[in-house]
């Protein structure tokens, strides 16, 4: 019972419980019983959603106004939001996917705000965070994974992009056909699997935050009829723990929107890295460069050589 | 770029992705009973789409370009300030070196000059100094002569005068004795005698 009250307050419904006596029931959109008979409607998250856009617009829009024509901003207020975008631009774009790093930028800016704005919303009270969703943060990740399969294709080509999920080995050809055959479909469904996990992180994350939050608050109600001293011990014990724990979650909050925004990068200077390296290598011997180099190199010829014929075929 | 396939593939990408979901799903239906943390949603997750998507074009117009331009017109910006400070103070150092360097110049020339007008000033005294000398000397020549003159006049003065008395008195001695011709023969003797006896 204790459990299941404390879930009906962390979950995403129709029905927004602030008490028993208060609840806002979000109207009907469609069916009640498409798709999975749980109704198909505006959700309490959908709602939270939408206000988290609005507040980033709200301080995002005003302040490229004042920015844009590379005047610093003035103020704490201006200063603090600016902080965040040249923090992700300066510290993860530009170090993790290195050239071009300003192509990405904006959905590494729009990722990393609309993560952390849903996560402090679960910190104010009767609202909720949209990132306890595993519906939310599946589609933030496979935005991510969009984001990557896109670019590589775009900027390096299909085959390009395609030949990046093949390890690079120093082997006879014989013997890497094979390898290929088993370790491509394991690269391939790697960043299929990486992009998952990004999203079960984030939703585990504040998920289990907010139900542990709500499992603490709920033993006050557990106790209620079991006298003073109880009661009161109960009571008092829980909101420490608890104020206690939602500064550890305001840690998690910007935690695990850094991480996200932080893995997307990562994910991206990795396939963007290998997809380049691909497609170079066939220029390089298609323009016979690949042999000079080997000539070159004298003693390691040995070594570079089947590295050659990997870019050939 | 062939866009239908791209469009395809990322269609099973995200098939890929919902499967998994979408059994989890399906396998809490049939457990029933207690909720599900990990239960799918497609209202909230089109929901998502929607929202993400559009925030995202929102901002790309209306926030991330201008911001974007912004923040590498601040870059610019600062890399040409730096670059002009630096070549500032370049110059400043070029200056500065330029400037020791003639100050040092200046100091090595002082000696000399000092020099040179310590030799002038002493060439100048001993000038004035022989100059006042040799003047000094000129008017001590001029005077002797004047006084040897004066001394030669007032003797040829006083011989004459002697000898005119010497005359006087002979005659009053002698009378009209001698004539004139022994009488100057007499003056004669006398005079070469007085004059000898004066220069002995």
């Amino acid at each position: 019972m204790l459990f299941a009250d404390a879930f009906s307050h962390v979950l995403d419904t129709m029905d927004w419980h602030i008490s028993d006596w208060l609840h806002w029931h979000i109207p009907m959109l469609g069916s009640h019983s498409w798709p999975q008979g749980k109704g198909f409607g505006l959700t309490k998250y959908c709602v939270l959603m939408t206000v988290a856009a609005v507040l980033i617009c709200w301080v995002y829009i005003p302040l490229a106004k004042k920015i844009r024509t590379g005047e610093a901003p003035t103020g704490l207020f201006w200063n603090f939001f600016e902080f965040i975008l040249t923090f992700i631009r300066d510290n993860i774009a530009k170090p993790y996917i290195g050239k071009e790093a300003d192509r990405y930028v904006p959905y590494l800016w729009t990722v990393f705000l609309f993560v952390l704005t849903c996560n402090l919303l679960g910190m104010i009270p009767f609202l909720g965070s949209p990132t306890a969703s595993f519906s939310v943060t599946l589609v933030l990740a496979t935005g991510t994974y969009i984001l990557i399969t896109v670019s590589s294709i775009m900027r390096f080509g299909w085959k390009a992009h395609l030949m990046s999920f093949a390890p690079h080995m120093d082997m006879p050809l014989a013997m890497k056909i094979p390898l290929w055959m088993i370790l491509w479909p394991i690269e391939f469904m790697g960043l299929l699997l990486k992009c998952f996990v990004l999203a079960v992180r984030l939703f585990a994350n504040v998920f289990a935050g907010h139900m542990v939050l709500a499992t603490i608050l709920l033993f006050i109600p557990a106790v209620k009829h079991t006298g003073e001293g109880l009661f009161w011990g109960v009571t008092v014990a829980s909101v420490v723990v608890v104020t206690a724990m939602s500064l550890l979650e305001l840690f998690v909050a910007f935690l695990q929107a850094y991480l996200f925004t932080f893995l997307t990068a990562l994910f991206l200077g990795g396939v963007l890295e290998h997809a380049e390296h691909a497609a170079h290598g066939d220029h390089h011997h298609d323009a016979g460069e690949e042999d000079v180099h080997v000539h070159a190199e004298g003693g390691t010829a040995h070594a570079h050589g089947p590295s050659a014929h990997h870019h050939h075929h | 770029m062939n866009r239908k396939i791209l469009l395809g593939l990322l269609f099973i990408v995200a098939l890929l992705l919902i499967a998994p979901a979408a059994l989890l799903a399906a396998d809490e239906k049939s457990g029933g009973g207690s909720p599900n943390p990990m239960e799918w949603r497609f209202d909230t997750a089109i929901w998502a789409i929607v929202v993400f998507v559009l925030l995202l074009v929102i901002l790309r117009t209306s926030a991330w370009d201008p911001i974007l331009e912004g923040l590498q017109k601040r870059e610019e910006t600062i890399r040409a300030s730096i670059e002009d400070a630096k070549k500032a103070r370049e110059e400043m150092a070029q200056m500065k070196a330029d400037f020791d360097r003639e100050l040092a110049e200046a100091h090595q020339q002082i000696p000399k000059l000092m020099e040179e007008a310590r030799k002038k000033a002493e060439d100048m005294t001993n000038e004035m100094r022989a100059k006042a000398a040799a003047e000094i000397q000129a008017e001590r020549e001029r005077l002797r002569h004047e006084v040897e003159i004066a001394k030669d006049q007032a003797l040829k003065e006083m011989w004459e005068q002697a000898a005119h008395l010497a005359t006087l008195i002979s005659a009053k001695a002698i009378g009209k004795a001698l004539s004139d011709e022994d009488h100057r023969r007499l003056l004669d003797e006398a005079m070469v005698e007085i004059r000898q006896s004066s220069r002995n």
